[in-house]
Formats: C-alpha cells, sequence, structure tokens
C-alpha cells in the first residue's frame, strides 16, 4: 500500500463557456494520507466541487482536463474508461453528500438499498443484513432492525446521514469522500457526526467544507483553495493557529467563531474573485500592499 | 385559514412563567406567554372516528421582550420554534393563547388590518432570500415595494431605489437586475434594503447569513451592525449559528422544542450557561482552534418530535441531569442572575 | 377564427380570476368554485353545446358563450394549481409581511407567475376551439350566413364535394394553416417562457 491513498498532481480542468474556457483548477497538487483525514476549505467557487467531480470521474459534458494526474492507490484514475471508473466507485471511492435524502430511493427501504449496495460480495442475503446492522451499530444507529425496514422519508436529517456513512463504509472505501456532510445539520447534530467520522480509525477521509470550526475538529492536515489553486496546506494545527498565506489569514479573521467576545465589525476580504477565464498570472489573491501583514512571502 | 383547533377557547391555562422584577418590560416588542398550536396531520380522519387527538403544540408559554435598538438571538434547533415566533409576530401565524405587543398596541387574532401598523414599523428578512424576492419583478422595484404598498410618497422611485441599494453597499446600477441575476450575499443585501426601506423600528432577521460563505457573512453582519448602530433599530436575530450570536447580540434567548429554556445576556450566558442544554449547544459549536478539540459530542441523541412531546421538561430525555422531577413537572423560569432566567430544575452552577 | 380568439379571451381572464381566487382566497370559497368547475368540466361538452345553441337560437354570442363555459374550468384549474403551490412560497410572505393587501399579492405578485403556462396552454387550445367552432358551423348551429365562417365554408363545400372537391381542400386548408400555426406560436412561448430552458 502506498503512503498516500490520494495523490493528486498538478490537475488542470477548465469548463467551456461562451466567453471562453473557465478555468476552474489550475495546477492543483493534493496528497491524502493512508488512514489520515484530510479537509478541503474555500469559499464558493473557488474549485471544491470540481475537485471532488474530478476524483469521482463525474465532470460535466463541458468540462476538460487540461492535464495533471489523480492517483488512487498508486493507480491513476484519468482516461480510465467508465466500466473502471463504476468498479471503483463501488469499491475504492465513497461519497457522503450535503443532503442525504437525496441520496437514497425514497421508495426502498434503507436494508432494501444498503443490501443492495453489497452486490459485489458474494454472501447470503441474511449475511448481509446482518453486515448492515453490525454498521448501524458502529455509527450509533439505535435500534438498527428496526430502521432497516423504514423508508428514507421516516428518518430525520442526522439519522439519515449516519445510515449514509454506514452505506459509504460497508463498501470499505480507500477512500471516503466527504462533501459538506454536516452544513444541512443541526449544531449538536454536527458534533455528534465529526465525533462519528472522527472514530472511523483507519478510514482514509477527504473531508470537504467551508466551516472552519468543523476542519479544525475533524481533520489533521488541510489545504485552503482559492480560485482553482490549493493556496496553502499542512497540518490543521498549524496552518490554523499561524496561517502563512495572506488568504487563509483573512479567511480565519472573517470567522466570527475565532472570536471569544463579540462587538465591533468582523473584518472581510474586500474585492473579488478573479474572473476564471482570464485568470491574473503569478499569484491569484494578489491583494493590494496594504493588507500584506509583515513578513507575507509571496507565494 | 381557519381551523378549529387553532380557536381560544381550546387552550388550556398555561402554568404562568412571568419574567422576575428587574428584568424591563417596557420594551419595543413585548410577548407574552405565546402559544402556537396547529392541527395534527389527519386529525380530521381520527375526530370523524370520534377520537379527538390533542394538536401539535408548536410555541408554549412564550414571553420575551425586546427594547429599542437592542439585537436579541433567538437560538435553537430545527423544529424549535424559531420561525414559527417570527412568522407569529409579524402574523403570519395564528396563535392560540397570549399576547404580542408592538410599540404598546396590543395584537391579536387575525385580520390584517389589525397588523398593518407592525408590517409598517417592523419588517423580516426570510432566510432563503432569492426565494423571497418576487421573482418577475426587478430589483428596483422590489426595494421600494414597501413605501408602495404603505402609500409613502417617494418622488422619484429610480432615486430612492438608488438610495436603499447604495445604503446596502450594492451599486444603483443592480436597480435593472431581476433576483435569479443575483448572487447570494446580493440577494441578501436587496432584502436588507427592502426591510429598511420604512425604517423600520425592528427588523426579524431569520438565518440571514445561512448558506453565505464566511467573507460575505462577514459583510452581511457588519452591515446590520452599522445600520443598528446608525438607524437605532431593534433585531430579532433568529440563528443557530452561536458564533454569530456571540458576536453581534446583546441578549440571547435559547428555545427547545417550543419552550424557551434560558434568556440573558449574551456575555453572561455564554460565559455561564445555566441550563444544562445551552451548555451542550455552546460546547458542541466546532472550534477554529484544533486544540480545544472537544473529546466527544455533548449532547447526544436528537431534537424529540413534536408528535411525540416528553412530559415535564422537554429536554430531560437527552439531559444528563434529569431526575425523576424533570420527568414529571415542567420547570418554571427562575431568575438566577439580574436579567439572566432559566428554567431548569437543576441549573448548572 | 374571430370566434375561436374571442372566446379563448374570455375564457382566459375569466379563468385567472377564477383560479387566483380559488387558490389564495378563503378554503371555503375556493372548494366551492373547484365543486363549481367540476360540475362544468363533467358535462358533455358536444351535447350541451347542441342543446344550448338549439334552444337560444344560433348566434355568434351564444356560441362565443358556449365555448368559453366550457373552456374557463381548464384555465382556472391551471391557475389555481399554480396559486396553491406559490401560496406559501417565501416571496408571497415577504409580500404579507410587508402588510401588502390580497389585490396586490394577487395581481402583482401572483399572476405574473401563473400567466406563462396559462398562455402557452391558451395557444395550444385556440386551434382546438377553432375545430369545434368549425364543427358546430358545419353542424349549421355555429355562425349562421351571411357571416362567413370556416366552417360554414367548408359546409358549403362539401355540398359539391363530387364536382369540385378543390373547394373543400381551399376551405379546410386555412383551418389546417391556422391550427398549425398556433400549435408552433404555443410551443416556442413554452419554451421561451419555461425557466429551465431559458438563459439566465
Amino acid at each position: 500500500m502506498a503512503d498516500n491513498v490520494l495523490d493528486i498532481g498538478d490537475l488542470h480542468v477548465s469548463y467551456a463557456t461562451d466567453r471562453g474556457p473557465l478555468r476552474v483548477l489550475r495546477g492543483v497538487g493534493l496528497t491524502v494520507a493512508t488512514g489520515g483525514i484530510t479537509g478541503i476549505v474555500g469559499e464558493s467557487g473557488c474549485g471544491k466541487s470540481t475537485l471532488i467531480a474530478a476524483i469521482l470521474g463525474l465532470l460535466p459534458g463541458n468540462a476538460e482536463i487540461g492535464g495533471g494526474s489523480i492517483r488512487l492507490d498508486g493507480q491513476e484514475l484519468l482516461g480510465l474508461d467508465e466500466a473502471g471508473m463504476r468498479l471503483l466507485r463501488g469499491n475504492g471511492l465513497a461519497l457522503i453528500s450535503q443532503n442525504p435524502m437525496a441520496a437514497f430511493n425514497p421508495v426502498l427501504t434503507i436494508g432494501r438499498q444498503l443490501t443492495d449496495i453489497q452486490y459485489r460480495h458474494a454472501i447470503p442475503t441474511a449475511l448481509k443484513r446482518q453486515r448492515i446492522v453490525d454498521m448501524f451499530v458502529r455509527v450509533g444507529i439505535v435500534d438498527p432492525e428496526r430502521r432497516l425496514a423504514a423508508y428514507p422519508g421516516q428518518l430525520s436529517g442526522g439519522m439519515l446521514q449516519r445510515v449514509a456513512i454506514a452505506a459509504a463504509l460497508l463498501t470499505r472505501p480507500r477512500l471516503l469522500i466527504a462533501d459538506e456532510p454536516t452544513t444541512a445539520l443541526d449544531v449538536t447534530l454536527e458534533a455528534q457526526i465529526l465525533a462519528l467520522l472522527r472514530a472511523q480509525h483507519g478510514t482514509t477521509i477527504l473531508f470537504i467544507s467551508h466551516h472552519l470550526g468543523a476542519v479544525a475538529t475533524l481533520c489533521d492536515q488541510v489545504a485552503v483553495m482559492y480560485a482553482g489553486t490549493v493556496v496553502e496546506t499542512g497540518p490543521v494545527a498549524k496552518v490554523f493557529a499561524d496561517p502563512r498565506h495572506p488568504y487563509t489569514r483573512r479567511l480565519i479573521a472573517a470567522d466570527p467563531g475565532h472570536l471569544a467576545i463579540g462587538g465591533g465589525l468582523l473584518p472581510t476580504i474586500p474585492g473579488r474573485v478573479p474572473d476564471l477565464t482570464q485568470p491574473p498570472s503569478g499569484c491569484v489573491f494578489a491583494p493590494p500592499a496594504a493588507w500584506r501583514w509583515r513578513g507575507d512571502a509571496g507565494p | 385559514m381557519p381551523d378549529p383547533d387553532a380557536g381560544p377557547a381550546r387552550c388550556r391555562p398555561w402554568p404562568t412563567r412571568r419574567l422576575p422584577p428587574g428584568v424591563a418590560m417596557t420594551g419595543l416588542l413585548e410577548i407574552n406567554e405565546l402559544c402556537v398550536r396547529v392541527p395534527r396531520p389527519g386529525a380530521l380522519w381520527q375526530r370523524l372516528g370520534g377520537r379527538n387527538p390533542p394538536p401539535l403544540e408548536i410555541l408554549c408559554g412564550v414571553t420575551l421582550d425586546l427594547a429599542a435598538g437592542e439585537t436579541l438571538a433567538l437560538v435553537g434547533e430545527s423544529g424549535s420554534g424559531k420561525t414559527t415566533l417570527a412568522r407569529a409576530i409579524m402574523g403570519l401565524q395564528p396563535f392560540c393563547a397570549g399576547s404580542i405587543r408592538f410599540e404598546q398596541a396590543v395584537l391579536t387574532g387575525r385580520g390584517r388590518r389589525r397588523w398593518h401598523r407592525l408590517r409598517r414599523r417592523a419588517a423580516m428578512i426570510f432566510q432563503d432570500a432569492v426565494a423571497s424576492l418576487s421573482p418577475r419583478l426587478t430589483v428596483g422595484r422590489l426595494v421600494t415595494e414597501p413605501l408602495s404598498i404603505h402609500g409613502r410618497p417617494m418622488g422619484d422611485r429610480a432615486a430612492e431605489a438608488g438610495r436603499l441599494l447604495s445604503m446596502v453597499g450594492l451599486s444603483p446600477d443592480m436597480a435593472g437586475r431581476y433576483p435569479r441575476e443575483l448572487s447570494g450575499g446580493q440577494a441578501r443585501r436587496v432584502t436588507v434594503a427592502r426591510a429598511l426601506a420604512m425604517e423600520p423600528r425592528l427588523v426579524i432577521a431569520d438565518e440571514p447569513t445561512a448558506g453565505l460563505d464566511v467573507s460575505v457573512q462577514a459583510e452581511i453582519l457588519n452591515l446590520m451592525t452599522g445600520l443598528q448602530r446608525d438607524l437605532g433599530v431593534a433585531y430579532l436575530l433568529i440563528t443557530h449559528n452561536l458564533a454569530v450570536v456571540r458576536h453581534v447580540s446583546h441578549r440571547m434567548a435559547v428555545l427547545y422544542l417550543g419552550h424557551l429554556v434560558e434568556v440573558g445576556a449574551t456575555a453572561a450566558v455564554t460565559a455561564r450557561p445555566r441550563h444544562p442544554y445551552t451548555a451542550a449547544l455552546l460546547a458542541s459549536e466546532p472550534s477554529i482552534d484544533p486544540a480545544r478539540r472537544p473529546a466527544g459530542p455533548a449532547l447526544d441523541g436528537e431534537v424529540p418530535s413534536l408528535f411525540d412531546r416528553p412530559p415535564g421538561c422537554a429536554f430531560h430525555t437527552r439531559c444528563r441531569r434529569a431526575t425523576d422531577l424533570c420527568r414529571t413537572l415542567q420547570p418554571q423560569f427562575l431568575p438566577v442572575d439580574t436579567g439572566h432566567v432559566v428554567a431548569c430544575h437543576h441549573p448548572l452552577d | 377564427m374571430g370566434v375561436a380568439l374571442l372566446s379563448i379571451g374570455i375564457a382566459v381572464v375569466a379563468g385567472t380570476l377564477i383560479g387566483l381566487v380559488a387558490g389564495y382566497g378563503p378554503r371555503w370559497l375556493g372548494m366551492l368554485l373547484l365543486l363549481v368547475l367540476d360540475t362544468i368540466s363533467s358535462l358533455p361538452m358536444i351535447m350541451f353545446a347542441l342543446a344550448v345553441l338549439t334552444l337560444l337560437g344560433p348566434g355568434l354570442w351564444t356560441l362565443v358563450g358556449t365555448i368559453a363555459f366550457f373552456t374557463i374550468p381548464g384555465y382556472a384549474r391551471l391557475v389555481r394549481a399554480q396559486t396553491l403551490a406559490l401560496r406559501d412560497s417565501p416571496f408571497i410572505q415577504a409580500e404579507r409581511s410587508m402588510g401588502a393587501g390580497f389585490p396586490r399579492i394577487l395581481f402583482i405578485h401572483l399572476l405574473p407567475n401563473v400567466i406563462g403556462p396559462l398562455l402557452v396552454v391558451m395557444t395550444m387550445d385556440i386551434p382546438v376551439v377553432i375545430g369545434l367552432e368549425a364543427g358546430l358551423s358545419f353542424l349549421g348551429i355555429g355562425i349562421q350566413p351571411p357571416t362567413p365562417s370556416w366552417g360554414s365554408m367548408l359546409n358549403d363545400g362539401f355540398v359539391f364535394i363530387r364536382n369540385t372537391p378543390l373547394l373543400v381542400v381551399f376551405s379546410g386548408l386555412p383551418i389546417v394553416l391556422a391550427t398549425l400555426s398556433f400549435t408552433f406560436l404555443g410551443e416556442a412561448l413554452r419554451e421561451r417562457l419555461d425557466p429551465a430552458t431559458r438563459r439566465g
């Protein structure tokens, strides 16, 4: 087994638009260590969603991969045909999305759907159900036998997200991609789901969120994305305590979560994300001189 | 629409939960013992079958007050009744008991005429900004809509729209756009401009920063803070984001399953929560500092369903301090400090 | 043709009003209006039209009135369904919270949002009604001579179908052409007004 489950190098993706190619990912490099939890933070339009779609081989038709590589356990995913990608999605990769309701078919029972996703395992149905029950216990679902007979609409959002995590773990994925899994949840449920993900020792997780607090709570490593590039990466404790990139500093400063006492105005990030049909050369963030902190090194 | 269960006649008397003396009751807005009930779905068939199921209690005996120029944060999880309370204040949700008093005028029952004054002097910002803008009207038309509704002379409508848009930091050129052409942050600003058009005394903001990026959230919060300083408007801020609460509110009220559990100054409540639920909420907030990572979730389980409201204290099913008393008797509001009240049999020290 | 446009015009205006009130007004009124609409739709249209036209005597306004009467429920139901879907939407709530009155909500906020699908159905109905009017005139209870009508022209031609079949072909041609053009117009409107296909 390689040291890094996921190894993305110099990935370029652009979308064809009326105004020319929209260069959404411009040389993204990212590694996820085996058994580790890596977080990706960034604001809307930074390319998080495109990155996930590229890993899963689910880029829309107008997207074009301009270069780079995505390796899962050393296997190159770019250029893999549909059959190979499907094999991987059921086996190597699993996704937990923001809206668990959309991940389930509303007219089939939970038990039926979780049995179906184990189609690769040649074991009797009774054994598959037992695996589900065991997994439900592991993700903290009370009364698992009864949940098997339930329909997705009968479960609450928090419960359904647990079921989605159980479903993802059932396939024993080499990489679990969690795309904003707690954004739609209340704060007490968010804390529960984060604790649950944290407790899945040995599962490699790529956690995408715009919530800095959630990333700080869950992840070991963090990559900060801005306008299609990774601007800063490193251990969470180090990046959040001592951000080196001016964008990371601004992002952390704008989050009211870091302030113990309220009042006053929050720092904001003036200006707009650059137009990615004509990205500037050099640093995309290129802040006005006045924003620079002493010691900011140009990236 | 009329339904038999919403009539005041069906309300049982509620245990009195008066705020103790010392809490100012001469505010801009006074909500007293407010109850909202809706009939249970499918109740008609059960009633035809001879059974009479009790209605769902969305809000029970909520008593709150809000002073002019103040920000009161209303905190709670999904299903706690936060949005219902906001809708009741604006007269969009009929209530079956209690009273709402706005600028000394008592508002009860239904009928648009009674709420007309409040709707002129108070405004609401809805959670989904884009969806709360009438899709076929331009931004310029939308922000001046309140003026047109209340027959306020505005001279040049385009100039007035431009003035309102620049007040919230938008270019007057935006006036010709349609809601679907706006980004989330821009739509939010338009709703703020519209809310402020009538120079209201009270703005109810329902999750004003939900779904926004942190930098845009900071801009909206700064905008709201600045407008409060300049115009003296009071905010009822509904949110589940405790970081926002801590940052912008003067006082906070915590709602759990339709009951208020704790009310007090934000600084006092966040520094020293007295209700176990408030404490758990505060502890659940993920910290940006990885060194302060919690050992485990502060609260197990989920908010019980309204269909299955626990007897006694509604929180006892998830409370680690619950005793037999909590399981049977609903706690009363008790003052623990000046202006700080808590409804708990065993408040934290 | 004139009959078709006139009767559909009346039906659209009346149907929209009834639909808006049934969708946004008090629930009991909505139920009552729905009952009336259902009653109308359940009547056999051709038989009823024949009976009315025979009783009142054929004439332009009787014909227009009868056709409008039977097309109202379709529009009213469509508008009511759209209105019901919108009545609890945040923007209507927002308007109410600002103190907007019943007519303002109905005509400024609801109407523009329900009119799109309505226009599409309308253009698609026009050919149907042209055909209906032609049919009734063909039966001799529609437009009476000397007022010309595509239907009665077709009827006149029918007498000579063995000698000069072209008479039928050419008197039938405008009906076919008008029907086709309105269908195309309807398709185009649907594409234009559908938010899913429209560019933002």
